[in-house]
């Protein structure tokens, strides 16, 4: 799965970064990449034993849902 | 390019239905009736009431602010630095939504209708397909639901129809019989579904007349949660609360008892072209909002190039912070609820609380 995150992530930059290059549209660019980075260090950081953010609120906010719902 | 399509009245209305319609159509009538028991139906009631008195805050803001949606709006109330601290949670919220309701579409096919189907296979599909559509921009979306969401209100009330003869009455009875606390504590549960809704102040900016705002979300909420209580109060009604509870999706199994005399049966397919139509559509609204609000946020001239990258963070996201579906049946039932009332109710009347003492107006 990571493998195909990584083509994914790639395909992505290239399909819309080529065209966003040309335009001269550099701050589109740089966000998408942000993005496509954020993604990678998702997938890394899994592989490294970290929790995903989801995983740190859910750690954070479950006991307050169980106090509440059944 | 910014978006510059422009949306109907109906089309308002029928996007934020099919935004409730997956909710309905997935795991959330089951974890109400576990809430709630009996009363479920009434929850859904109590929230269908909050949830419009919700949307006045939300219609007058967007009247306060015209042109701007929260994104916007919480920039010009909090100033450039906070303003934008705060306005980033919306896009995230949304992102986080797309994820829940895409895994659980995903879920319900794999174990009911595809179950020799790869799980990533189908997660995949349903993401490639809402990014396609959510990049497309809102005026296909609108497009879209305008058509499917008629059809999902009248396939629902068919088959609800349908169902009655298995109906007792009498399985709903008595009402608060454990008190009122499970009927209030189902309350939060379901406005936290109605509440995605929120994302009509995405829309009110982009609609051809923006004062009809709160009529177009009591309309459609109205809808929808006259779809979560059919569901909710047949599943209660034929199978009794004690199986209901227990149940992927009560409207589902409804769907399946459907069967006269061999000549209408497998009706459960129709339903499995709501939740699938619904999610998605549902998904792809929440990746255009995602992409529009971080667009906005971060001041590009364009949304279209954050809409891939956004969807792939959210499947990398479901990929890796739900390893069974158990640990996200528990994550949309004790952690959503909470994010989201801070997000869709605290939020938004801190915005309110502030432009009112700030005595802060849009400008156009």
């Amino acid at each position: 799965m990571t493998a195909l995150i990584m083509l994914a992530a790639l395909a992505i930059g290239l399909v819309e970064g080529i065209p966003l290059g040309k335009q001269g549209q550099w701050k589109e660019l740089a966000v998408m990449s942000i993005l496509l980075g954020i993604a990678f260090l998702l997938v890394m950081g899994y592989y490294l034993g970290l929790p995903s953010p989801l995983v740190l609120m859910e750690r954070l906010l479950e006991p307050v849902g169980k106090a509440i719902f059944k | 390019m910014a978006e510059k399509g422009i949306i109907n009245t109906k089309q308002f209305v029928w996007m934020l239905f099919i935004i409730i319609t997956p909710f309905a159509a997935m795991q959330i009538p089951g974890m109400l009736i576990m809430q709630a028991g009996r009363d479920a139906w009434l929850s859904v009631l109590s929230a269908w009431f909050l949830d419009v008195m919700l949307a006045i805050v939300y219609a007058y803001m967007g009247l306060r602010f015209p042109g701007e949606n929260f994104v916007q709006y919480s920039i010009t109330i909090l100033g450039k630095y906070l303003g934008r601290v705060v306005g980033i949670l919306f896009p995230l919220f949304f992102l986080l939504v797309c994820t829940l309701v895409l895994r659980s579409l995903s879920q319900v096919v794999d174990t009911v209708f595809l179950p020799l189907t790869p799980f990533n296979v189908i997660l995949v599909t349903a993401f490639l397909v809402s990014a396609l559509i959510g990049r497309k921009g809102i005026e296909v979306i609108a497009r879209m639901t305008e058509i499917l969401g008629p059809l999902y209100l009248l396939s629902i009330v068919t088959l609800s129809f349908l169902v009655l003869p298995s109906f007792h009455i009498a399985r709903l009875k008595p009402q608060f019989d454990q008190g009122v606390a499970p009927f209030l504590v189902g309350t939060p549960l379901m406005l936290t579904s109605f509440g995605v809704c929120i994302i009509m102040a995405m829309y009110i900016p982009l609609c051809n007349r923006p004062e009809n705002g709160f009529l177009g979300k009591l309309s459609a909420v109205s809808m929808g949660a006259l779809v979560v209580c059919l569901v909710t109060a047949l599943s209660v009604g034929i199978f009794g609360m004690e199986d209901a509870q227990y149940m992927t999706s009560p409207g589902l199994e409804l769907a399946k008892m459907i069967n006269f005399s061999n000549y209408i049966e497998r009706v459960e397919m129709v339903w499995l072209l709501i939740l699938v139509g619904s999610g998605i559509l549902a998904s792809s609204s929440m990746l255009w909002a995602f992409g529009q609000g971080l667009a906005q946020i971060v001041g590009l001239k364009s949304y279209q190039s954050l809409i891939y990258p956004g969807a792939l963070i959210s499947l990398v996201l479901s990929l890796i912070s739900f390893p069974s579906g158990l640990q996200h049946t528990n994550f949309f039932h004790y952690t959503f609820p909470i994010m989201a009332a801070f997000v869709e109710t605290g939020l938004e009347l801190f915005l309110l609380m502030a432009a009112l003492i700030l005595h802060k107006r849009g400008t156009t």
